[in-house]
């Protein structure tokens, strides 16, 4: 399975076509919009962490703590929201900013207490570490990328003449053949009516 | 057999007040009159994405009939893909391994959008669970669409199919409209461009004075048609002129699947179906 940002930049799941200009421009500003986002949400904590005269242990700490509980209050529906209107890169890039930051933040803070108190600091970061990866590998990204959709190339392209087990009917009381897929599609009647209704005036004979 | 089709064709509704607003267009007129600049205008204005339509070697004193109806269903959750194959088995009991979408244990997400339209055991002793007649609307949750998929009896022709599932719909069931959670749900993919000339007409002409006897040289429909998980996409264009226990709703089966605007009594697109050459394999 691919992780992280690889999908993001081949595979915008913009609409239906993952291949107009338009969705390559919007994946760009996906992807800029993401890594302004994901600067912001570090600047934040840093600035937390000055301003408040926090350690590092109790920034990360922290920022896991409101991450488990949004993550448990809100669960999936960012990332539907994100769906439906197109955003699911930033959102998704949004969410790999926070976990790149936390898993550094706590890898340099792991071995900077291991020096310290090696058991405590073992017994803390091994069970934050374990928590955050348990998260990342069930929750949002994962979920994140199975939204993801690139249309699939058709099943058939071509003449209904190649079709053998397939009718196209004009009219829905057109009577069906047994063991056929039968497909009606109402732009034909209506191309009919536009006639009948515009140029004969009255039903039409052929 | 021309005659039939004129009369059946003539006898049709009307399908515009059941078409969603700005899906669709339709013109008629004669082209030295100026009717295919008509639609170019009128096709780029309200459609700028669609190709231009052509009508290769048309005549001058030509007729011209168009319509182009277009449709984009997203759903507002995806489905998930099945991760094993599913096995369509068509009506004459033979089995195809293809891909499927739909959920298996994760029912709630998709509680708000998808609706149980009807279900009904079909089985002799209604103690059994297992033989079931359904029909879901997979994208309940949209305000102007419906998607609906039903597994039901194929009937002479697509309109009496429509009405025996009308009725069935229409009759208060024992399930509940909201599917529940430990239901799945496995639905093939289509995935299809189909040209179709109505050869029934084709070589024919109009008989009326006002159609100055022009004969029909072409009479094709061009279907575009996409379901899975994310969504159903269509693409119609048509055109005439002379050239000149839980539940397992599994639609592995023969199957019905249409299209219709929420509200409306009438589909703008129906399709019945009954083997595997059109599903993804």
């Amino acid at each position: 399975m691919r992780s992280g940002l690889v999908w993001l930049l081949d595979e915008a799941p913009v609409g239906h076509s993952a291949h107009t200009r338009e969705n390559t421009m919007l994946t760009a500003v996906a992807v800029i919009a993401g890594v302004l986002l994901s600067a912001g949400t570090l600047f934040l904590l840093y600035w937390f962490r000055f301003k408040w005269k926090r350690s590092w242990h109790e920034t990360s700490v922290l920022f896991l703590a409101i991450y488990i509980l949004v993550d448990l209050v809100f669960r999936h529906y960012p990332i539907h929201w994100a769906y439906n209107h197109n955003l699911l890169p930033i959102v998704s890039l949004l969410y790999t900013g926070i976990y790149l930051f936390t898993f550094c933040s706590m890898l340099v803070f792991f071995v900077r207490y291991l020096l310290h108190s090696p058991i405590k600091t073992l017994l803390f970061y091994g069970l934050m570490i374990g928590i955050v990866f348990l998260i990342v590998k069930t929750r949002p990204l994962e979920y994140a990328e199975k939204m993801l959709y690139t249309p699939k190339p058709l099943t058939f392209e071509g003449s209904s003449e190649n079709l053998s087990r397939t009718q196209i009917v004009p009219s829905l009381d057109t009577p069906i053949a047994s063991g056929k897929n039968v497909i009606w599609c109402a732009s034909w009647t209506m191309m009919w009516k536009e006639i009948q209704n515009t140029l004969a005036k009255e039903p039409v004979i052929v | 057999m021309a005659e039939e089709f004129s009369q059946r064709m003539n006898l049709a509704p009307d399908y515009s007040p059941d078409l969603p607003q700005g899906d669709w267009y339709a013109k008629g007129g004669w082209v030295d009159q100026g009717v295919i600049q008509d639609i170019h205008k009128d096709m780029a204005e309200h459609f700028p994405r669609a190709p231009r339509p052509e009508f290769p070697g048309i005549e001058q004193r030509s007729f011209l009939g168009y319509a182009f109806l277009t449709s984009k269903i997203k759903f507002s959750i995806p489905y998930d893909e099945c991760e094993r194959p599913a096995v369509f088995t068509d009506n004459q009991g033979k089995t195809t391994q293809i891909p499927a979408f739909g959920f298996n244990g994760t029912a709630r997400r998709y509680s708000k959008q998808i609706k149980r339209l009807y279900c009904e055991n079909m089985a002799q002793n209604k103690a059994m669970w297992g033989f079931f007649h359904y029909a879901l609307d997979l994208c309940a949750d949209d305000p102007v669409y419906q998607v609906v998929v039903a597994v039901i009896p194929a009937k002479a022709t697509l309109e009496e199919t429509l009405k025996y599932l009308e009725e069935k719909i229409s009759i208060p069931s024992e399930f509940e409209s909201k599917i529940d959670g430990n239901d799945t749900l496995q639905a093939p993919e289509l995935a299809f461009h189909i040209t179709h000339n109505f050869t029934e007409i084709t070589g024919h002409s109009f008989e009326n004075e006002s159609m100055r006897k022009s004969p029909i040289d072409d009479a094709c429909l061009d279907i575009l048609f996409r379901l899975d998980r994310s969504g159903v996409e269509l693409i119609a264009q048509a055109k005439s002129y002379y050239r000149c226990m839980p539940v397992d709703y599994k639609f592995l089966q023969p199957f019905l699947v249409y299209l219709k605007k929420r509200g409306a009594t009438r589909p703008y697109f129906v399709m019945w179906v009954d083997n595997d050459e059109l599903l993804r394999k």
